[in-house]
């Protein structure tokens, strides 16, 4: 194929898309070797599939970046030598003392420059996450439907509004989120709220 | 930051890269996915495993191949497209596609945009895409580059209206070269 038929073919935007047969993927790398010019019209496909991109962003929820974060730190923490530890089920006569193995490490603390929401993994199992969460204002509404979760505050005080039930919570206060419903958690002490956050498969 | 710092940022400082990175890619790439798993948490979860896939694969990507955006939305949609129920559901969105609004992609030709859609927006393959509409897999191609085509005319003639002005830039900059 020439410059032309390349172009006219449509193979540089399903090569760009990732879903090329290997046969058309080596023709069109070839083609690319062969017509530096191609470039040229790839950047502009490229160009026009992320506005297209653009056209179609989905903000995600605030909480999803914080514990990618931690998920990463805690990646890390495992390739570094770090066994994992087995955290005991959060519930109702649950103590601070339970979590003082994990409340007291060096590094599971704040960063100078915390954003609105901060978190550390303290493991995550098979079926339950547990970590320790800052919230500095809150978090925004969000309902879960495969997943319990439990809180046991650890400093600082936050109202956690369940449906139309609201839940002024201190430190070591616990709370469980039940299935189906909205709920959202408002800060309001003047330090982040520190929370011990289990989520575990329904 | 551009796409060029963001990936030494990435190689030198991983979680640094990576709360970046977010920031400036996040809700694009979850616009993939979305439109592609329904589920809200199931969505969020991929988003997670989207970008640790991207923090730790990003010494095999190569910026002299494509751009860092067509590299991350080709993961993305892989990601999407492996999370189990996926395909019902396409199914179940499929109904309200036309609903949404896309300044950019609302004036292509209807049969052109039906192919961009299920590809770009549903994450079809190009083969679904033609079972789908009941058409040629060489006719997926060929209205896949001509509503790339046109989108990249509409580009062109208004950037004003679809650019922030570095990027017209950047486009103006490719096309000099």
């Amino acid at each position: 194929m020439n410059q032309e038929q390349i172009r006219e073919s449509g193979l540089l935007e399903l090569y760009l898309h990732g879903s090329l047969e290997d046969s058309e993927q080596i023709i069109v790398i070839q083609a690319l070797e062969k017509y530096p010019q191609l470039q040229h019209a790839l950047k502009e496909i490229e160009f026009a599939l992320l506005k297209h991109a653009e056209n179609h962003a989905v903000k995600p929820h605030g909480a999803v970046k914080p514990m990618l974060l931690a998920t990463f730190d805690y990646l890390e923490r495992l390739k570094n030598g770090e066994t994992p530890s087995s955290p005991p089920i959060l519930h109702e006569q649950s103590t601070l003392a339970d979590y003082s193995e994990w409340l007291e490490r060096e590094d599971m603390v704040t960063p100078p420059e915390m954003e609105s929401m901060y978190a550390r993994l303290i493991a995550h199992e098979s079926d339950k996450l547990t970590a320790i969460v800052w919230l500095r204002f809150g978090a925004p509404d969000e309902t879960h439907t495969n997943e319990y979760e439990k809180f046991l505050i650890v400093e600082g005080t936050c109202t956690i509004t369940i449906g139309s039930e609201e839940h002024h919570l201190t430190a070591g206060a616990y709370l469980s989120i039940p299935l189906y419903i909205n709920h959202n958690v408002s800060v309001t002490s003047s330090i982040p709220c520190k929370i011990i956050l289990q989520r575990i498969a329904a | 930051m551009d796409s060029i710092e963001l990936v030494e940022l990435l190689k030198q400082n991983k979680e640094k890269g990576l709360s970046c990175l977010y920031d400036q890619y996040a809700p694009t790439l979850n616009g993939i996915v979305t439109r592609i798993i329904a589920s809200e948490a199931q969505a969020e979860e991929v988003l997670q495993q989207i970008f640790l896939r991207i923090a730790y694969s990003i010494d095999s990507y190569d910026r002299e191949n494509c751009s860092l955006f067509t590299w991350m939305s080709r993961i993305a949609r892989q990601e999407a497209l492996l999370c189990p129920g996926q395909y019902t559901t396409i199914r179940q969105i499929n109904g309200s596609i036309e609903n949404q609004s896309s300044s950019l992609s609302s004036s292509i030709t209807p049969a052109y945009r039906e192919v961009l859609d299920r590809m770009y927006v549903l994450g079809y393959t190009p083969s679904e895409t033609a079972l789908h509409l009941d058409i040629p897999v060489a006719t997926v191609k060929s209205r896949l580059r001509m509503a790339v085509n046109q989108m990249t005319q509409m580009i062109q003639n208004d950037p004003g209206h679809f650019l922030n002005k570095t990027l017209f830039i950047i486009l103006s900059l490719a096309a000099a070269l």
